[in-house]
């Protein structure tokens, strides 16, 4: 069972929910992985144990082109819909331009000369952490300055594998690295807070989710901050809402040291377990009965 | 001949979600008092909610364009299946689909498809706008959810917004930039002069301050830190001077947990209009004479 | 000498068009005949690389200057690796017959 973990607005308490969550699930004896998929800014593994132990190198293919075969036909250029190919007949001349290019291998289908050959360059890493020795964290990075983490994502995603449960906790926003991470999930969490702003942000994702077709619930974070505003929209719009985690300068004060609530705040541990009861039980309604 | 002077360009920066840099932005907004405002988070734009603002002008943004298949004219030779890289192309029932959401609009699929069955339709489902507010103008936008280039609609928000100032001789751009350090970021760091970076007192506050200043050195923009929500964890807080002072960065503000920005908040107001005695208001409007000098802003209404 | 100058109407009274790559047109001015032609830029509607892509079309019209107000750094490598005279108007709402009278 795959459960993606993700806000419209970053802040909310996206990694809070998916790092305590995580804990539970292990505290509970279930075969859990979790994944950070916020690549640009992975923050997960500051709440878990251990050092990184497995490293890997994601890659893109970039063409490279032999001046000494290339005819200057000037198809690949045609071909690349991402203006990375620099092409003049007169003066001669064929570049790529590296930091356009989208790996669609375009050009390589293109040409008719055999001149495209790829190379691989590095666009991101992958970090593996374990706890007792079985795989626990799952870490994607971009490098910075890397225009899309899709590519890390999607290969985070595939190398966490099947178990039990598997927690990604997504980057936010609602574009191209938040669909990559929710695409192959069985269920969303979206963890929101109650203030206008929260709101908003709430009501683009479920947008979204309900054009994807994906079941989802809300979980309402810092709830006593802020308004009513939310409550009544979920209520009119039928939303479920798995859980309250109360606003609680506490909880603020326990994650900015980077440690777990459920861990150094024991009474809020039940928050999290009822949590992931009602979480396995919306992603396996048939399984309740 | 107008004489447009050097335009100032700020863009407020987190790198982290919610560290309260959009209701900084605001507080700025408030405190220049009339300028050009641009929301570049088209992913989640949340400004608007406190500006209140009057749209003036609607435009589309086509952010790329997406495959599709005529089924009626397909022979099912699967030649677009091996070629497409982004797993955007499926069988249903023997027939390929497209899935729109991976579909990066490469083109490629209509390219080798020997019947000539697919074409590209654009993604035209996005809107800018341009608008007034109490302040001033304000540029923001609304990306369609699940479409791509938001970097390139921040481009063009900028443009509009490097234009609307020009046109009303103003000559400060104030922008609320997305978060991370991707694409979209990239694009409303280019060609900004003053970057206000905004974090809070916390261990992954920290990790992502490092990173976004680490862009923004590539970028070489004069850079000021504003710590939020500082006495979360003073020791994070110490860490956190200390890196800045290592990397020259200057801290220019220190504001502390204040439930008050939420309460600002749900009044549509900046923290500077709701509580302008509030400790927070006080600070900010001290980072804020801060940034005037070093950058010698002409601040004409200073309020 | 052929110059590239980005402008925002095809028409010598028509103003500079502040970006290079999204520019609506090209006006091309020949040195030599002295005449003036307006082409629309191909690469204004681009998603991506509009820089280099009209960098690439007014070489391909044989422009040997560009005069415009800015150039992004992968235009101006690409220019001057083509040895592309690159002319920096630093006035703001030049008219192209201004421009073109400055040479």
């Amino acid at each position: 069972m795959i459960i993606a973990i993700a806000s419209g607005k970053g802040g909310t308490g996206k990694t809070l929910v998916s790092t305590n969550l995580f804990q539970v699930s292990l505290d509970d004896r279930v075969d859990v992985v979790l994944v950070d998929c916020d690549a640009e800014e992975p923050n997960d593994a500051v709440f878990l144990p251990g050092e990184p132990k497995g490293m890997q190198t994601v890659t893109q293919q970039m063409p490279v082109i032999d001046k000494a075969v290339c005819t200057y036909c000037g198809r690949c250029h045609d071909w690349c819909s991402y203006n990375a190919i620099f092409f003049l007949r007169e003066p001669r001349r064929i570049d790529v331009l590296e930091d356009l290019c989208h790996d669609c291998g375009a050009c390589l289908a293109a040409c008719k000369v055999g001149a495209i050959t790829e190379k691989t360059v590095p666009i991101g890493t992958l970090s593996m952490r374990y706890i007792n020795k079985r795989p626990a964290l799952i870490e994607g990075r971009t490098l910075v300055g890397t225009a899309s983490p899709v590519k890390i994502i999607k290969q985070a995603i595939s190398e966490a594998g099947k178990h039990d449960l598997v927690i990604l906790d997504a980057p936010p926003g609602i574009s191209c690295p938040f669909i990559a991470t929710v695409e192959p999930a069985d269920y969303v969490v979206l963890v929101t807070e109650p203030t206008p702003f929260g709101l908003n942000d709430l009501a683009l994702s479920i947008e979204t989710l309900e054009q994807m077709g994906k079941p989802h619930g809300v979980v309402v974070n810092r709830a006593g901050l802020g308004d009513e505003a939310l409550y009544r929209w979920l209520v009119d719009k039928g939303v479920l809402q798995l859980a309250d985690i109360p606003f609680d300068r506490a909880i603020a004060s326990v994650y900015a040291e980077g440690k777990l609530v459920v861990k150094v705040l024991p009474a809020y541990k039940p928050v999290f377990q009822t949590l992931l009861d009602r979480i396995r039980a919306q992603a396996h309604p048939s399984t309740i009965a | 001949m107008k004489d447009r002077g050097p335009l100032k360009e700020i863009v407020v920066l987190s790198g982290k979600g919610g560290t309260g840099k959009t209701s900084i932005t605001a507080a700025l907004a408030t405190l220049l008092g009339n300028s050009v405002v641009v929301d570049c988070d088209v992913d989640a734009a949340n400004l608007h909610l406190l500006f209140s603002p009057e749209v003036q002008e609607t435009n589309v943004f086509v952010s790329g364009h997406k495959a599709v298949i005529d089924s009626a004219v397909c022979n099912q030779c699967g030649r677009c299946l091996a070629h497409c890289r982004f797993d955007a192309i499926h069988l249903v029932d023997g027939q390929p689909v497209i899935k729109e959401t991976s579909c990066d609009g490469c083109q490629l699929c209509a390219r080798v498809c020997p019947e000539g069955a697919i074409s590209l339709i654009p993604a035209d489902k996005s809107r800018w706008y341009k608008s007034t507010f109490r302040y001033g103008h304000f540029i923001h936008a609304r990306l369609q959810p699940g479409e791509e280039n938001s970097g390139r609609l921040v481009r063009v928000i900028r443009e509009a917004a490097t234009s609307s100032a020009i046109d009303q001789q103003i000559g400060i751009l104030l922008l609320d930039g997305p978060p991370g350090t991707g694409c979209p970021v990239i694009s409303s760091i280019t060609g900004a002069n003053i970057a206000l970076v905004v974090t809070e007192a916390s261990k992954s506050g920290l990790h992502d301050l490092k990173r976004i200043l680490s862009l923004v050195a590539i970028y070489k923009l004069r850079t000021f830190v504003v710590i939020n929500k500082y006495d979360l964890n003073q020791a994070v807080c110490q860490e956190m001077d200390t890196f800045c002072e290592h990397s020259n960065v200057p801290v220019i503000g220190r504001i502390p947990f204040d439930p008050t920005f939420v309460t600002a908040m749900i009044h549509c107001q900046s923290l500077i209009e709701w509580a302008p005695a509030s400790p927070s208001a006080h600070v900010i409007r001290e980072a804020f004479q801060e940034l005037v000098e070093q950058c010698q802003l002409n601040v004409t209404q200073y309020r | 000498m052929k110059i590239a100058i980005p402008c925002v109407q095809p028409s010598a009274s028509a103003l500079v068009d502040d970006r290079f790559g999204r520019c609506a047109y090209f006006a091309f001015y020949d040195e030599e005949t002295q005449q003036t032609t307006f082409v629309e830029n191909p690469a204004a509607q681009s998603n991506e690389g509009a820089g280099p892509a009209a960098a690439q079309f007014v070489v391909s019209q044989g422009a040997e200057a560009v005069a415009a107000r800015q150039l992004g750094p992968k235009v101006t490598s690409l220019l001057q690796s083509l040895s592309v005279r690159f002319i920096e108007l630093n006035e703001a709402d030049l008219t192209i017959d201004r421009v073109i009278g400055l040479f």
